[in-house]
């Protein structure tokens, strides 16, 4: 009789939400509805969730109200580029590649409730395949300037000797309340090399919960670039599992933080095989109230020798009431490896403040350069040249809007 | 230029400055001599806008307007440089790169134009030449993994650069060799015209045999106590200070 009355805080979410129209499995449904029944809503006594609390969802108005507009950069110059505005998929002219229909999307193979609930309230359903003719850039334009739930789940493949780039592009309109939940799938097949680029410019009082499952097989390599630059709560898990031999993996993540921001990067990288080299850099400011939460995790399993793994977190705080969370983690099994990692937590140096000014830069200016150098690292890891410059004019408008 | 009246001083309390006196003007050379603690960077510090030091009695005019007033960006507009003891290396910030910057907020304070990219690297290499500079290091990140001398090259290359109405060079023959010391006295020297000046903060007199000074002037507990011309350093590199601060006391 108890277990009856015990409402599970999903239903509460659930009841804000249309379940999606796609033509998903009933199984696939049954599995997703179980999940959540299961499960109990993350609070900060789970460890995953210590450090962000999902409370404030629950104020969301999910109204649909309009909240003016927001003008959408292209990213890249060469790029196809797909609408998704406050979760629908507006663009209708076929792209070589580019599914956006459900087709061979792959179902539940995740056991994360929020997934779950990504598949049964789908708002849109991409799918990606990049091959031997088809290389041009993508780009998905996700605008959101209503009140709206917004669950895209993206299926991006690169096969058998192929190269990609994929640029996710999340912009909200400032006032902007959407609830983002975001699930994305990639595959990368032998000896093919895809980046994913994402960069989350959502409105202030935006969430924003994406997960990526990455499977990476021999000789391939995989680059994420993570890109925060606004939104009241984002929280992005990169989960990506090694499984051939000499594979690279990179991730890179950027982010600038003020206002009452909270922002938190949990990654794991699963080295399963031998002879794999993964790199990690996340850097990032903080101002103003708001907090960041760094968590990556790097695994080598127990035969998984001649591993090399680099992980770096590090954090300029610009404020005296900023919060940085950070936690570098390795857990290896193998014995014949190289791995390290790296977490620091600093404030711009004020001697370097003061000689530029000294010099006739004003302070703003200042901590503008000296902030862009520190997260220049990240960028020099960025090779799409459009995606950099974009960042790094992001970076000043961050500091010209305060 | 700069006339500066009974300045008083502190640093965490403790009075550093007792009453200093200069004035300086335009095409003129000043050096200022002292022994340790005497002031001398403290000096420099409160002209530069040091936010530690607290200037507690006196006044300072650059050019009409009350220094002490201005914050340490808009010292640099009305034409004041620094040439720091200790050059701070920034990684990730380019040379150029700042050095663009800083020119264009200087003529934006005048409502002047920025100055176009041809023009401005034009100015890079006529102004690297001066110190001998390599246009490489001009263009590598401020003073990161540059010698000694190089930091104090870099120095005067960007006063070239910004060509200001008066430069204060704080001790900047310190840990350099005699060749770089020539090198900077040369930039410091070529830069000299009756519409500029300098005070030159030393502890040696060697600096004074290549930039040779109008006035040279000690420095001693917070006070110039001693104004003379050239012969004077050469007179306390002979003696040291203890003649003075036995004059000092007899006083």
């Amino acid at each position: 009789m108890e277990e009856v009355l015990k409402k599970n805080k999903f239903d509460d979410l659930r009841a804000h939400l249309k379940p999606s129209q796609l033509p998903f499995s009933d199984d696939a449904r049954e599995q997703a509805e179980r999940l959540l029944k299961e499960t109990d809503f993350p609070t900060r006594k789970n460890e995953n969730w210590k450090y962000t609390s999902l409370n404030g969802l629950f104020k969301l108005p999910f109204n649909s109200e309009s909240n003016g507009s927001v003008s959408v950069p292209q990213i890249s110059s060469s790029s196809k580029r797909i609408f998704i505005k406050n979760g629908q998929i507006e663009s209708d002219k076929s792209i070589p590649g580019v599914k956006t229909n459900w087709e061979s999307m792959p179902e539940m193979s995740e056991k994360n409730p929020f997934d779950a609930l990504n598949l049964l309230y789908c708002t849109s359903a991409i799918e990606i395949v990049f091959d031997q003719e088809n290389t041009v850039d993508i780009e998905l334009v996700f605008e959101n300037t209503e009140n709206n739930f917004v669950f895209p789940r993206t299926y991006i493949k690169c096969c058998k000797q192929s190269r990609g780039n994929v640029i996710m592009n999340f912009q909200g309109a400032e006032v902007n309340e959407s609830f983002i939940n975001a699930s994305t799938y990639i595959e990368v097949e032998e000896n093919a090399h895809i980046t994913v680029h994402k960069i989350q410019k959502n409105g202030l009082n935006t969430f924003d919960l994406q997960r990526e499952y990455v499977n990476q097989a021999a000789n391939s390599s995989f680059t994420m670039n993570t890109f925060c630059l606004s939104g009241r709560l984002t929280r992005n898990d990169l989960n990506i599992k090694v499984n051939g031999r000499n594979c690279e993996t990179f991730m890179n993540g950027a982010y600038t933080l003020k206002g009452k921001s909270h922002c938190d990067n949990h990654t794991t990288v699963d080295h399963k095989v031998a002879h794999c080299y993964s790199k990690e850099l996340y850097k990032g400011v903080v101002n103003d109230r708001s907090t960041n939460v760094f968590n990556g995790k790097v695994f080598v399993r127990k035969d998984a020798q001649k591993i090399n793994a680099f992980q770096s977190n590090a954090n300029i705080l610009l404020s005296e009431t900023g919060t940085i969370n950070s936690k570098p983690e390795l857990e290896i099994y193998a014995d014949d490896v190289k791995c390290s990692h790296g977490s620091t937590t600093g404030q711009l140096d004020e001697e370097a403040v003061f000689y530029l000014r000294s010099r006739g830069l004003s302070e703003k200016s200042a901590k503008e350069l000296l902030v862009k150098a520190f997260l220049g690292e990240v960028l020099e890891e960025v090779e799409h040249e459009d995606v950099r410059s974009y960042i790094e004019g992001q970076i000043e408008l961050h500091f010209d809007a305060q | 230029m700069i006339e500066i009246k009974n300045v008083h001083a502190n640093i965490e309390g403790k009075e550093i400055l007792k009453g200093l006196n200069l004035t300086v003007n335009a095409g003129e050379v000043h050096a200022i001599m002292g022994p340790n603690g005497a002031g001398k960077s403290t000096l420099a510090s409160i002209l530069a806008g040091r936010e530690e030091f607290e200037v507690t009695e006196g006044s300072v005019t650059f050019e009409g307007e009350d220094l002490l007033d201005l914050d340490t960006e808009e010292r640099a507009h009305a034409g004041l440089f620094l040439a720091f003891q200790y050059p701070v290396e920034i990684p990730g910030v380019s040379n150029v790169n700042f050095l663009r910057t800083a020119i264009n907020e200087t003529r934006e304070a005048h409502g002047e134009e920025p100055i176009s990219a041809k023009d401005f690297m034009a100015l890079v290499r006529e102004k690297s030449k001066i110190v001998e500079l390599d246009s490489k290091l001009a263009s590598r990140a401020v003073n990161e993994g540059f010698s000694g001398g190089e930091k104090k090259r870099n120095e005067i290359f960007q006063m070239a650069m910004l060509s200001p109405k008066l430069a204060v060079l704080d001790e900047t023959d310190s840990g350099l060799d005699i060749d770089a010391l020539r090198i900077v006295a040369k930039g410091v020297n070529s830069l000299k015209s009756p519409e500029n000046a300098s005070i030159v903060i030393t502890h040696y007199q060697r600096l004074l045999d290549y930039i040779v000074p109008d006035y040279v002037h000690v420095l001693y507990d917070g006070k110039i106590v001693k104004t003379g011309d050239k012969n004077l350093a050469l007179e306390l590199e002979e003696k040291g200070y203890d003649w003075i601060r036995a004059e000092m006391q007899e006083g």
